[in-house]
Formats: structure tokens, sequence, C-alpha cells
């Protein structure tokens, strides 16, 4: 069987989502209401930004600088998005702005104009006037932002109140309206509520009410939807646009997604360490992009791609001079869609993707899941009050050799517990696990060691993961010392090299967890599972929480150590570009029970359930746009 | 809530009951017992030791000396005390109120100058005041509550501005209610200072850093980004949730005061638990003894119950479980 | 930087302030059971540079004291006789009961003469060397507390947070109810019934005992709260998954997050027991006579007429006040060195 190799030119191309055609997207928005600074001065812009520059004091006593020479502007009723990783300096942006900075940063210089007045020289008492009323902020965790003792309503009354002369109780009702503004039913008790009884994505809305309560002109959205899944961001955009074209708002969206902002802004500013790199209107950006950096950070984007068509693929692919090599791509049990990011070359974007046959035989299921249950008692040894919890109800699935199956589900479908259940770190209560032949259910906890090595867990949080007491050599040694698979030194140098197979520099060996970055980490973890030569690797929602830029370097990791060691992943994930890019067949869990299995393009082009068609929904919508200038 | 409110009495009832049983299992290690002078006296024959002992039921097994306190405890004596010569209810009753008095004046002292200087000091962090009472409450805290007792109580010699020990002078009349009451808390005022004096700066440390912890919430950000006032941020958002775990202090700092009120009562003379406690022990009256220590546990618990109905109410988080 | 000074610079004031106590056979003058009748409650020996005559001595010198009257309490100075103060002068007879007894002790002066640097109590006991003697009785009977206190939780708190299920249950209601009694409460009820008379190195013993075997129950509260929390971690299921055997993980992954907290405990619990030692001699429940405690050297303060007219008898209560601040100023370093090791970032 022939691989296709991997830099062709001629390969499918990118279709946008199906639901929209791309152009539609963006004509909505060809004639933005933004400031032409070729125009002159004839409109005076909302926010005058002049060389902006922000310090932060640190334990040391050393300082560093989180914004350098800031300069842009905001036009009334624009929105501006500002794109960068996480640590360049976005948020203290906001912050600097409305003058709620830590104790331990300072503004050293630099202006900021808004209405006549410069921001960051005015004293307190004005700046409570202008916060909330002329310029007010949505924070990015919206649960931590709310306070746990005081009901929703209180919340919008305390605002009202703040800024304008009305009573309490005519605040209590303006409260009701300015919910339903932001997309709530008339009729839900949420006034009533408490904070913690609301959803993520209701709680941001609640946090948007606040902002937009006494008709500011500016709004800045620090990372507004970071931390939602994304169905409910997708919701929370919908608002943000909708209110920017009702109240004529202007608006900052700081994130470091490129996908959020394709569909909000119109005009982009790139920040990296500090500094701005870029700005620009968005399409023009996308496409024009001088910087590696500002390319990269776009296009690491996972798009969701849709194959055109099986056999049209498959022909694009097949050799023409061999007849038989037809045959042989037919009888390819999976075939996965890799895309590939290419370095972009100067003023052209070129993505590729790759249509890879994998080499597949016939030998049987790598991991055979059959009819597994698992109850949960949750509630104290004497309580009252336990009951039973059903984390997994009659699951079956099949794990081939050297592919990749892609599990997805909402929080609390069991996902985690069927991770830990096949890693043989929980016993079900019944049902068979086959691995290899063997029934990993039926040996007894000791027996089953030697299999525990051969199926990895690797978790979402490396922070709690890896002891922060020991050396990254001594994380990825201490496998192969339980194991031991030779003598110290010789497990040591063995660690050595899988540090240095991950993409790590082997001279960093000796630093602990909390001096790597994110991204570092999870090598870090990959490599630890990786010392004992493991057959399977569950990855438990192992990719979320980085920036997109990081994810694809760690996806691209995972896909070479996928050939190199012919491995098998189950990847578990609520992330259908990840998924898309990553796996070959995608099974859907709800509430502890297999609702869907597809391969990732059927899942891709017909959904079955609910939970599927509306992630594929959400992703679709979300993903920006890129062209390619001209077909090969 | 009222499930949630049941278990923790039954808890609380489990947990005297166990410290009752607990002091009855210990009187029966005790390698010594009241009637032991008694019997080297040669005045008194054994039959005569013999017969007192019978009588109080000293001869038979823990077990059942147990089912004869708890049926004391039934009939409202609280068994009976050796050394007076008396059911132990009566003593009791009069030197545990006068505890609860001194213990309860004592604590709303120390919570009302604690709480305002402890939130000023938060709010201006860093501030002279923060760190002048910083320097106060290190010192005060690692001064032990016996030297703060003696030296008040010097003090209070010198000057002569107080009156020194006991609950009442001597060979005072009671005129009026009014003159009496105004005799008693002339005499409560020292055991109240030195009292608050030693609970002050454990309090005034938690207070400050449960402050500190909330004003760095995010949601505090988030109000101060709407413009809120300050002084509105810190009465309506800071203090409500600070409450949390202050209020969970307030059944710890029940336990302080009672602790720390046995040693100035002996100090100053005051007609409390701990004198009539201390003096039990050294004569081996038994059942003096285990009343006291039932009774400053049931003490303890109840502010800790108190503590728990308060948390209910303030913090909407704990109503959701 | 300035915390791990601030650690450094208290534990090194301590040890500085636990060498005099420790090696008391050498730095006091005197031995703290003798009695000098004729000189009951002396006030601290006023040490002079310049003699009654005018002249100024490079060495300093103590006058005579004499009582007032035969039998009387009151004392005054007699400087027409004088004895210089000698570094480094012969031990008169050995200390019973110590174990260190060097033939030397650090100053004093002619074998006639007494330097009181803090006065006598009522029987013409040396304060100053009472205190150092007494010294090792209060700090060593906390110090030794806090370790059979901490290892009882310790092993309270392991079982408790491993084990789990029933066996967690049991140990902490009977944890619960150690910690239902406040503090001294308990110390008394559990003292109430142990012998009353008994000799020095019993009672010494006794103390120990009562006041460690009283405080397990916070300590081991707050390491079975580390354990659990521990076991839950990332890193433990992983290790689970490498096949790492339980004892191996307990070892290597829990007991350090264990030892960081014990050691502040130690910090925080060393000041409470000391005290508690000095409660108990200071009630006549500890340390009796003739032995020094820093409890009982304040027992006779009760009696108002010492309290107002001879400030130092105070004395062993004020010697706590440097340690305890120190021992704080110790524990607070210590928490802030041990920030939360993990990355929730």
């Amino acid at each position: 069987m022939r691989t296709v190799p991997q830099n062709t030119a001629s390969t499918d191309w990118i279709v946008c989502p199906a639901r929209r055609e791309v152009r539609d997207v963006m004509n909505r928005r060809e004639a933005p209401l933004h400031f032409e600074p070729s125009q002159g001065l004839s409109v005076q812009p909302l926010l005058h930004v002049e060389d902006l520059t922000v310090a932060y004091r640190t334990q040391d006593g050393e300082q560093f600088l989180a914004l350098d020479g800031l300069t842009f502007e905001i036009a009334q009723g624009e929105a501006v998005g500002v794109l960068g990783e996480s640590g360049c300096g976005k948020t203290t942006l906001g912050l600097a702005l409305l003058g709620l900075l830590a104790p331990a940063g300072r503004v050293i210089r630099g202006s900021a104009f808004f209405r006549g007045s410069n921001l960051l020289a005015l004293a307190e008492r004005e700046l409570q006037e202008i916060r909330g009323a002329a310029i007010s902020m949505v924070h990015q965790e919206p649960g931590a932002a709310l306070n746990p003792v005081l009901r929703i309503g209180e919340h919008l009354a305390d605002v009202i109140c703040a800024h304008r002369p009305l009573s309490r109780e005519r605040a209590r009702e303006e409260a009701g309206l300015l919910l339903a503004q932001v997309g709530f039913p008339p009729e839900t008790c949420i006034v009533a509520a408490y904070p913690h009884q609301l959803s993520g994505g209701q709680q941001q809305r609640v946090a948007i009410a606040q902002a937009i309560a006494c008709r500011p002109s500016l709004l800045i959205a620090d990372e507004p939807t970071t931390a939602l899944d994304n169905v409910t961001q997708l919701g929370i955009l919908d608002l943000l646009t909708r209110l920017r074209d009702k109240l004529h708002l202007a608006v900052l969206l700081i994130t470091h997604d490129s996908g959020v902002l394709a569909r909000t802004v119109d005009r982009i500013l790139v920040i990296r360490d500090g500094r701005l790199i870029e700005q620009g209107e968005c399409r023009e950006l996308m496409r024009w992009s001088q910087d590696s950096c500002t390319q990269a950070l776009l296009q690491s984007t996972p798009v969701v791609a849709r194959r055109r068509n099986h056999e049209e693929a498959l022909a694009d692919t097949s050799d023409p001079v061999d007849p038989r090599s037809r045959d042989q791509t037919e009888t390819a049990n999976v075939v996965a869609i890799r895309s590939m990011v290419q370095e972009c070359r100067h003023g052209f974007d070129v993505l590729t993707i790759g249509a890879q046959a994998r080499e597949v035989g016939n030998q049987g299921p790598l991991l055979l899941v059959e009819n597994l249950h698992k109850r949960y008692l949750q509630g104290r040894w004497l309580s009252r009050r336990r009951h039973q919890v059903d984390a997994l109800y009659g699951v079956e699935l099949q794990l081939q050799r050297g592919s990749t199956l892609a599990l997805i589900g909402a929080s609390g479908s069991g996902k985690s517990t069927l991770a830990r259940c096949l890693a043989c770190l929980e016993k079900p209560d019944s049902g068979e696990i086959w691995f290899e032949g063997v029934d990993l259910t039926a040996r007894t906890d000791h027996k089953l060691v030697p299999f525990r090595r051969q199926i990895q867990l690797i978790f979402q949080d490396p922070g709690s993961s890896l002891n922060p007491g020991f050396t990254a050599l001594e994380i990825v040694a201490e496998p192969l010392l339980a194991a031991r698979r030779g003598t110290k030194k010789q497990c040591q140098d063995r660690a050595l090299e899988l540090i240095e197979q991950v993409g790590l520099r082997s001279d960093w060996a000796q630093r602990f967890p909390h001096q790597f970055s994110a991204g570092q980490r999870r090598r870090l973890a990959i490599a630890r599972a990786l010392s004992l030569e493991p057959r399977v690797l569950i990855l438990d929602e192992a990719l979320t929480g980085l920036d997109r830029l990081v994810q694809t370097q760690i996806v691209e990791l995972l896909l070479q150590l996928q050939t190199d060691l012919s491995l098998t992943y189950l990847y578990i994930s609520h992330d259908l570009g990840l998924v898309a890019r990553l796996a070959d067949r995608v099974t859907v869990l709800r509430q502890g029970q297999i609702v869907e299995t597809a391969s990732v393009a059927e899942l891709l082009a017909h959904p079955q359930s609910v939970q599927a068609i509306n992630l594929v929904g959400a992703t679709q919508e979300q993903e920006p746009v890129c062209f390619r200038s001209q077909l090969a | 809530m009222i499930f949630a409110f049941t278990r923790r009495l039954a808890q609380s009832l489990f947990v005297v009951f166990g410290v009752s049983v607990l002091a009855f299992l210990l009187t029966d290690l005790a390698p010594g017992e009241y009637f032991e002078e008694m019997k080297l006296n040669p005045q008194i024959s054994p039959k005569t030791v013999a017969a007192l002992r019978a009588e109080h039921g000293l001869d038979r097994p823990v077990a059942s000396r147990y089912a004869l306190w708890v049926r004391s405890v039934a009939r409202g004596e609280f068994g009976y005390s050796f050394a007076y010569n008396c059911p132990v209810w009566p003593l009791l009753r009069t030197r545990a109120c006068n505890t609860l008095v001194l213990t309860i004046t004592a604590l709303f002292f120390s919570w009302i100058i604690a709480i305002p200087t402890g939130i000023l000091a938060a709010v201006g962090v860093g501030r002279w005041l923060d760190q002048f009472s910083a320097v106060c409450t290190s010192f005060l805290l690692s001064t032990p509550d016996v030297l703060i007792g003696l030296v008040l109580l010097a003090f209070a010699l010198h000057t002569r501005w107080f009156p020194t020990g006991g609950m009442r002078d001597a060979g005072h009349v009671e005129t009026s209610l009014f003159a009496a009451g105004r005799d008693f808390a002339r005499h409560l005022i020292l055991p109240v200072m030195a009292l608050t004096a030693g609970t002050i700066p454990l309090l005034f440390r938690h207070v400050r850093s449960a402050t500190l912890d909330v004003l760095d919430s995010p949601f505090i950000v988030a109000a101060r980004g709407h413009g809120i006032s300050r002084t509105r941020i810190l009465f309506r958002h800071v203090l409500p949730v600070a409450a949390n775990p202050l209020i969970s202090l307030f059944g710890v700092s029940m336990g302080t005061l009672l602790g720390g009120s046995l040693l100035i009562e002996v100090i100053m003379s005051w007609p409390g638990l701990g004198p009539l406690l201390l003096h039990a022990v050294l004569e081996r009256d038994v059942h003096v003894v285990i009343a006291a220590t039932v009774f400053s546990t049931l003490f303890l618990t109840i502010g800790n119950l108190l503590a728990d109905v308060l948390l209910y109410m303030a913090d909407p988080r704990i109503r959701e479980d | 930087m300035i915390r791990k000074n601030k650690r450094r610079f208290s534990a090194a004031a301590l040890v500085l302030l636990l060498v005099p106590v420790a090696g008391a056979g050498f730095f006091a003058p005197y031995d703290p059971i003798t009695q000098n009748r004729d000189t009951p409650l002396a006030p601290p020996t006023p040490i002079h540079f310049v003699d009654q005559h005018g002249r100024f001595h490079v060495r300093p010198f103590v006058c005579r004291w004499l009582a007032d009257d035969p039998g009387g309490v009151g004392t005054r100075e007699d400087c027409s006789q004088t004895s210089p103060i000698r570094l480094f002068v012969r031990n008169e007879r050995p200390v019973e009961g110590q174990t260190l007894n060097p033939s030397l002790r650090l100053f004093g002066t002619d074998p006639q003469e007494r330097i009181f640097l803090l006065g006598t109590d009522g029987y013409g006991r040396d304060q100053f060397s009472r205190l150092l003697y007494g010294g090792q009785i209060s700090l060593g009977a906390g110090l030794l507390a806090t370790g059979l206190s901490l290892g009882l939780g310790i092993l309270a708190g392991c079982v408790a947070g491993y084990f789990g299920s029933w066996v967690d249950d049991t140990i902490m209601r009977a944890a619960e109810i150690f910690m239902a009694l406040p503090w001294i409460y308990l110390l008394l009820a559990v003292r109430a019934f142990l012998p009353l008379n008994l000799d020095s190195r019993q009672a010494f013993l006794l103390l120990i005992g009562v006041i460690g075997v009283a405080g397990w129950a916070r300590p081991s509260r707050l390491i079975r709260g580390v354990v659990l929390s521990g076991k839950q971690r990332g890193y433990v299921l992983a290790a689970r998954g490498f096949g790492v055997s339980t004892a191996s993980i307990m070892r290597r992954h829990i007991l350090p997050q264990v030892s960081s907290v014990a050691l502040t405990q130690v910090a925080l619990l060393v000041p409470q027991y000391i005290l508690a030692e000095v409660t108990f001699s200071f009630l006549g429940l500890g340390m009796g006579e003739p032995r020094p405690s820093w409890g009982n050297m304040l027992a006779g303060l009760q009696n108002y007429y010492i309290l107002t007219a001879h400030w130092w008898m105070l004395a062993s209560g004020l010697a706590l006040l440097p340690i305890f601040l120190l021992f704080y100023s110790f524990a607070d370093s210590l928490q802030r060195n041990f920030p939360d090791l993990d990355l929730a970032r």
C-alpha cells in the first residue's frame, strides 16, 4: 500500500463550513463602521492610546514590562480585537485603561485619551464615574467575577444605582429588563438566583448585562469566551455582536483565539511580548500578514475540513499507472484525514491537506470493551443521603491497532471514568475489557500491573499529574525505576533519550515542572507515559487549555510518535477541531452511554446524535477562513 | 436544613457523651481517691471508710458507677461532691454562670475591637496602621496569658483603679440592684481586660487575612470596574464574603477564651469554673471534675453549633448542600 | 530574600537563646536549690564600676548585701566590702540531677559573696540560675511533648488518610472528642487522674506524656488532610498506573508533603506546649519544689505582696516573650517559604 507523500500541492482544498459560504461571512461585514485614517480627522476617535507602557514589580524586586509603547485608536462603534498568546500583556491593557492594575503594576508612561481626558492621569473619584458608565469590562472567568453571596438582581442593581439616580426598586426592575436584553427568557427567575446556581454561559451573560447596564461607549471584553465550551461561545459572541449593533457600542475584544475574532471584529491588533506587532483589518491581516508569528497564530486554528468524496480522494492519491492500487486503497480499514500547516510563504497562504491511509492490519481490535458498567456511590460512609450514579452504562467500543479513536462527550458524561477503567486504575462493576485477547477485568490487582504499563493514561492537567518536587529527569525515570528496567543510571539515560524525543532539551532535565511552560509540561507527561513502551496511550483532554499554537505543535508531536512507535491512541476531548486532526474514528458519549460511533468524515458530514450535531455546527460556524490565493 | 441541623446536634451530643464516658473511664485508672487521706488517719476506722465508700458507690464497677452518675444527672444533681459534701449541681450552676458571663463579655469585646482594626489594616495594607498593628499583635501574641494576668494585677494593685480579685466587694451591702450591678461590673473589668488582651491578636490576624483574601478576589476587581464606590464595595461585597471564614473562627475563639478564662479566673480569684476544677483536681473530688469537664465541653459545642447556624444563614452556597 | 533571612535570623536567634539554657551548668553562677536565708527577696545586684571612693575600676564589682534587720525581709547594700566579678570561676559543688557538671562556671564572685543578676526569691535562691535551670525543664518538656504529639498525630493522620472508610471515621471521631474540650480543661482532665505527688524525674516525664497525648488530635487532622489530598493528586494516580507499589507512593510522593506541614506545626506547637508546662507548674500540678521550672517560679507571684514590690520575680514570664516571638516569626517565615506547591495557575 503506497502512502501519500506529505508535501503534495495538488490535494484537497479546504471547503469552508457547510452551512454558510465563506464569502457570506465576510461580505456581511463588508462595510464596518470604522474610522478610515485616510479620511482625515473628521471623526474623533473614541479612545486614543499613545505609547502606553506598563511595568510589574516582581517579588524579587525586579521590573518587567508587561506593555511597551502601545499606540492605537478605537473609533466610535468600532470593534477591535487584540490577539496574542497568553502572557503577552493583553489583559494588562484592559486593566490599565480602567485603572484596575494590581498594586505591583504601574503605568510608566503613555496616555489614553477618552472623550478628551487622559484616563491614566485621572484621580480615583473621576475614574469611578467613568468605570461602568462610559467604559465597562467583562472578565475572563464569569463565575469568579460575580460575588457568590449576592443575588443576580442585586449585582445588576448595584451597578445601576452606582451611576444612575434611580431608587433601588426601580433599579431592580431595570435589572429584569437588562436580563431580557442579554437573552434570558422573561419568565426565568434568574433575578433571585445566586451565581453558583447558573451555568458558565449564563454567568457570562449576567456579566455582560452588568457591563451594558449604564450604556457605556466602550466595552472591554477580556477573553470572554475562553472558559466556555464551543456551543456557548457561539452564543456569547452572537450576543456581543447584537448588542454592539443595537447600542452602537465600541468593543475591545481581547483573546488568543483567532476564530473568535473572525466572527466579531473589524480590526485586529496583534501583540507579542507587550509590543504591538501589527494591526489591520481582519480580512486583510489573515490574508496578507507579513509577520511569521501572526501567521502561525492565525493558521494554527485547527480547521474542520470536510472531504468532498471518499472515492474522489482515493482517486487523487492512487497511482494511475498501477491498476491494483485502487483495490488496495479500497481495502484500507481506516482512512484518516490529516491536515498540515505549512510555513507561510511571502504573500500567500497555502494550506495543505493530505489524505493518508494508515497501515492497518486485519488482526482484530487491540482493545475491546464489552458492556461496561460502573456505578458510583456518592456520600459518606454513614450518611443517609447516599445515592447511586451510573457513570458508565453498557459501554462498548473497539480500538484498532495503530489507529486513533476519539471519545467526545460533555463534562460529566463519564469520559474520565472510562479512561480510568481502561487504564486499569479503577475496576468496573461489570463488563469485560479485552486487551490483546486477555480479559483485564478478570485479573486481580496484582496481576494487572504489567497491563497497566501497556496502557498509559495522560491526564488533562499536568500541573497536578507531575510532582512539583521532582525534577524532569526524576519524573520521566520514575516508571522505569518502578518497573526495574535496568540500573538507576540506565534508567536515567533512557529518560534523557525520551525527553529529547518529545522535543525538549536534555539540559533542562534538572528543572522542576513549574519552570516549564504549559506545553512543555504536556511533553513531559507524554515522555513519562512513553517510558514503558506502552501499546495504547489514552489522552484524557490532554490538549485542552493550551494556546492554539502550542496545541498544533503537540498534535504534530503525537502524530509523529504514532508513526515512529506504532502507538494506538484513545483521544478524549470535547474539541472537534483537534479530534478531526488526530482521529480516525469518533465515539460520542452521553451520560455514560455511547450514542454514536462513526468515522471522522461521516460524523462531520452527517452527525446523527444531538450532541454531535451541536458540536459540529458550533465548530463550523466559528472557524476562520483561510483562502488559497491560487490553485496550483 | 432541619435535617442537617439535627444531624449536627446528634453529632454534638454524641461527642459530649463520649467525653463523659472517657472521663469516667479515666477515673477508674486514677491511682488515688478522695478517701485516701481518710484511710491514713488512724482515728477513723476502716469500717467507717468502707461505709462512706459504699454510700458513694465507690466500690462498684465502672459501668454501674456510670449508670449511677447518669441517673444523678437525670435527677439534676450531677453527682456528689466529696469536698463540699453536697450535690454538684448547685456548685456548678453558680460557677458556670460566672464563667459564662466573663467569657461572653470578653468574646464580645475582643470581636468588637478585632473586626474594625483587622478590616482597616487589610484595606490599608502596608501602611502605618497595618505595620503598627502587626507589631502590637506579634508582641501580644507572644505574651503568655499568665504574664498578662499577673502584670495587669500588679498594675491594678499599684494604681488602685480597679478592684482586684473576687466578684463583689466583701462587706458590701447590696443596697440596690443598680449599685450591685455597678459593683459587679467594676470587678469584671480586670479579668475581661486580661482575657481580651490574650484573644485579640489571634482574631485580628484572622480578620485581616480573611479580608485580604477577599480583597484580592476577581469579583472585587469586577465590582471596582463597574464604578462602585470603595465604601460600598467594602460593606456590601467584602464583608459578607469575609464573614464566612470569620464565623467559623467564632467557635474556635470560644474555645480559646474558655481555656484562657481558667487561668485568669485563678489569678484574679474570679469565682468561676476554673478555680472549682483546680480545687477538685487537687482534692481528687471526682464528680466535680467530671461535671466541670462535661460542662466546658457543652459550652464549646454550643458555641460551634451557633457558628454553624450563623454560617448557614450567611452563606448561600452552604444552603445548597 | 527577606523571608529567607527572616527564617535564618529567627532560627539563629533561637539557638542562641537556647544555648545558655542547655548549658545551664556553665552559664549559671549558682545551683538552683541552694537557699540564702539571709537575703530573701533581694533585688538584682547592682554592678558597679566606680567604688565609694570614686575610683574607677576596669573590672566591675558588686557590694555585699546585708539584711536590714535580722529575720526581716529588707536588704540593703553595704559597699564597704566589695568583690570583683570574675570570669570562669571554679565550680563550688556539682548540682545533683544534672548530666553535665562542668568544673567551671562562666562568671561569679568571691566564694563568700553572691551576685544575683535577677535577684532572689522568698527563700533566697538565685533567680538567674533558677531561670536557666528551669528553662531546661520548661523548654525541654515543650520540645519533647511536641515530638510526642506530632509523632502520634502523623501516625494517626497517615493511617486515617491512607485507609479511609471506617478506620478514618473512627480516628476522626476520637480526635473530635479530644478537640471538644478547651485545651486547658483537657489538660487538667487528663492530669486529674494521675498521681499528684511525684518526684521531679517522674513529674517531668508525666508532663511530657500528658501534654503530648492530649495534643495529638489537631496535628492528626492536618496530616490526614494532606494525605487525603495527596492521594488524589494526578501524580499519585499516574504512579499507580506505572505499577509503583503503595509503600513507594507513600514514601516518595506523600510523605514529603507531610514533612513540610509537620515542620510548620513544630514551630507553632512548641510555644503552646511550653506554655502548657508553665501553666501546669504554676497551678501546682507540674514540677514541684524545689526543682525550678518557669511555671513554679511564677507561682509565688500569686501573693500580692510579692507581686507589687518585687518585679524581678516576673523574670521567667518575661523570658517567654522573646522565645515565643522567635518561634512565631520562624513559623511565619516557614509558611511563606512553602507556598502552595501545586501549579494551580
